[in-house]
């Protein structure tokens, strides 16, 4: 091993994905994207609902009541039909028949039917659905059994929860997606050929890269934590875990550089291999079956070490699975790797 | 020693094909070797060895008594390739280029303006490289190959697909360094680059060896000089010189006054070549 080559090739690699536009973007996407999340997220408090009413009769003062409160822009339409073309072009989230005589049955103490169609695959008909109620049992001066004192987070702390998702992408896009593609159009454009002809040996060029890889991801994880205020809980093992799992998809990213030959074969190959170890991580919660499937894979333990350590400030005696469980990855794919370069005695 | 590389029975195989067979020279210090031969003969394959690129199948090479397969670290650091394909860093300039091959060499950093004043483009040293002409790629690659000051060179096609301007140029640089010391092993399928530059030559044809000799002496052990006779009407006659045919036929023109001009034509290169392969080699510049 030879040091000055490795650092050689990781000053080469930095430099040129500075110049390349095409890394520049890759890398900068998890940034963007936890940017953009949280700005939607934020912008969900100020959402105007658009819905369509169709009045029956005589209930204009409930019709003026939904408009008072601000969260909804009422379109009154002539007829049912009408309210549902509107529905049904997405012109509106939901809509709203309300019977002749609703307004008089409430005020006298009766229970009358209102029925409302919302079109759940309009984002907006979410915040519809969390403060119709609400917006009726006012209307109809009725109160809650109980107080409720109901409070949010404020919005600088809410991204915070949104972190190891962002950092498990990271890792996993930079160490399956641009260790690859490094490594790929190396052997493409045969520049690797000019580097194996100097003092440079294989197992230098495969540490030179896997350190690039290692500090993208730690330096891209840490960007992404510092603009959503996430330096919190037990950062040393979030880092350890970072870290842990940069040389863990790292290692993958290698194999898939080992199997293909050029760009486009280690951009497919990635995209395929990413899916399926980042979904089942993310969504263990819906499912049983899901939770099981998401044992299989490392970035769970992750994910689930990370979130650990910044949230619950977990220290390492209570992440001893994850460790251990990403340990035994890194083994198995290091072992794995280095398998496949024997034999094919080359990159 | 005075011998810079000693290759001795060296082969190499792919499954069932023998890309090189059983070849054996060696190269003097401070001279110009090359290997003739067309595409598939088998020239890159045995460069490839040479610069420990791969193995051989069997024989063995040393390049300044270092063998090539148990001490390839040591022979890196005295050799410099210049492949026959431009393997630079297109998104990067010249100097970010020889600059990264001066550190895996842990070379000086004076050492980039010195090589790249060696082959004239030292203006150029903030160029990307993808802005270059494929003369000046060429001559940044041959840069990049002095970069360890090496004392052994190994040239790939080193004038192929250029203009002609460039690959005089190029030729030049070639012989420039010759007289600086260094050992070449260039390979072509140019034979006026091989007859200007190489002391020695080696024509391979189907992975073997099948003559080694100076130019000069390849000429005369294969090629013929011949009397070239052109006559008033425009016919053209050719006769091996100094020969009772080439004195027959002046003798019975002259007779008829029909010469219009008479003169000898050296043996070439490619004479030797078609002598010995039966086949054309293609001279791309």
């Amino acid at each position: 091993m030879n040091l000055n080559v490795i650092l050689a090739i990781f000053r080469k690699d930095l430099i040129s994905s500075v110049k390349s536009k095409t890394i520049l973007i890759v890398l900068l996407t998890p940034v963007f994207l936890s940017i953009l999340f949280n700005s939607t997220v934020s912008l969900t408090d100020n959402i105007v609902v658009p819905i369509a009413v169709y009045d029956g009769g005589s209930s204009t003062d409930f019709v003026e009541y939904l408009r008072s409160t601000g969260s909804y822009e009422i379109i009154v339409t002539g007829s049912a039909g009408k309210s549902e073309e509107l529905l049904y072009t997405e012109k509106v989230a939901a809509i709203m028949f309300v019977p002749e005589g609703f307004s008089a049955d409430l005020e006298n103490g009766f229970i009358p039917s209102l029925n409302i169609t919302v079109n759940p695959y309009d984002a907006k008909s979410v915040v519809f659905l969390q403060t119709y109620k609400d917006v009726i049992m006012d209307f109809a001066g009725q109160d809650y059994p109980v107080h409720i004192s109901l409070n949010t987070l404020p919005a600088g702390l809410q991204s915070r929860f949104n972190i190891p998702i962002w950092v498990m992408f990271t890792v996993i896009f930079v160490g399956m997606m641009i260790l690859p593609n490094t490594l790929t159009t190396e052997k493409e454009k045969k520049t690797l050929d000019a580097i194996l002809v100097s003092p440079a040996s294989v197992k230098d060029v495969i540490y030179g890269k896997s350190f690039f890889g290692l500090f993208l991801t730690i330096f891209i994880s840490l960007v992404i934590i510092f603009i959503n205020g996430g330096f919190v809980g037990n950062f040393l093992m979030v880092l350890f875990f970072i870290v842990l799992g940069s040389t863990a998809f790292t290692g993958i990213g290698l194999l898939i550089a080992s199997y293909s030959d050029n760009y486009s074969s280690a951009s497919l190959l990635s995209t395929i291999c990413m899916a399926p170890l980042i979904l089942p991580a993310l969504l263990a919660d819906l499912s049983n079956e899901i939770r099981y499937i998401s044992y299989l894979v490392p970035s769970t333990y992750m994910f689930n070490g990370i979130k650990d350590a910044m949230l619950n400030n977990s220290g390492i005696s209570d992440l001893y699975p994850e460790l251990g469980v990403l340990f035994m990855f890194n083994i198995l794919i290091y072992a794995l790797t280095s398998e496949v370069l024997k034999k094919k005695k080359h990159i | 020693m005075n011998e810079a590389i000693f290759v001795e029975n060296l082969s190499k195989r792919y499954g069932d094909f023998e890309a090189v067979k059983n070849i054996s020279f060696n190269i003097k210090k401070g001279t110009i070797f090359g290997l003739l031969g067309p595409n598939g003969a088998g020239k890159s394959t045995t460069i490839k060895m040479l610069t420990c690129q791969f193995p051989p199948t069997s024989g063995t090479a040393h390049i300044e008594g270092l063998n090539t397969v148990v001490d390839a670290t040591e022979i890196k650091k005295k050799i410099g390739v210049v492949f026959e394909y431009q393997n630079l860093y297109e998104e990067l300039s010249v100097y970010e280029n020889l600059n990264f091959f001066r550190r895996l060499y842990s070379s000086p950093k004076e050492k980039i303006s010195e090589v790249l004043k060696a082959v004239g483009m030292e203006t150029y040293q903030k160029n990307k490289i993808k802005t270059l002409s494929k003369g000046m790629k060429q001559k940044i690659m041959i840069a990049r190959a002095l970069i360890n000051d090496p004392d052994i060179l190994f040239l790939d096609e080193p004038g192929s697909g250029l203009d002609p301007r460039s690959a005089r140029e190029i030729r030049q640089m070639i012989f420039d360094l010759k007289g600086l010391g260094k050992t070449i092993l260039i390979t072509t399928h140019n034979m006026g680059e091989a007859d200007f530059l190489c002391d020695c030559l080696a024509i391979i044809h189907k992975g073997s060896i099948i003559a080694m000799d100076t130019p000069g002496n390849l000429k005369k052990k294969y090629g013929e000089d011949v009397l070239r006779i052109e006559t008033i009407t425009g016919d053209i006659y050719e006769s091996p010189l100094n020969t009772k045919s080439s004195s027959d036929i002046f003798k019975k023109l002259s007779e008829n006054n029909q010469v219009f001009l008479v003169h000898s034509k050296e043996a070439t290169i490619e004479d030797v070549f078609i002598k010995l392969t039966g086949e054309k080699l293609t001279d791309e510049s």
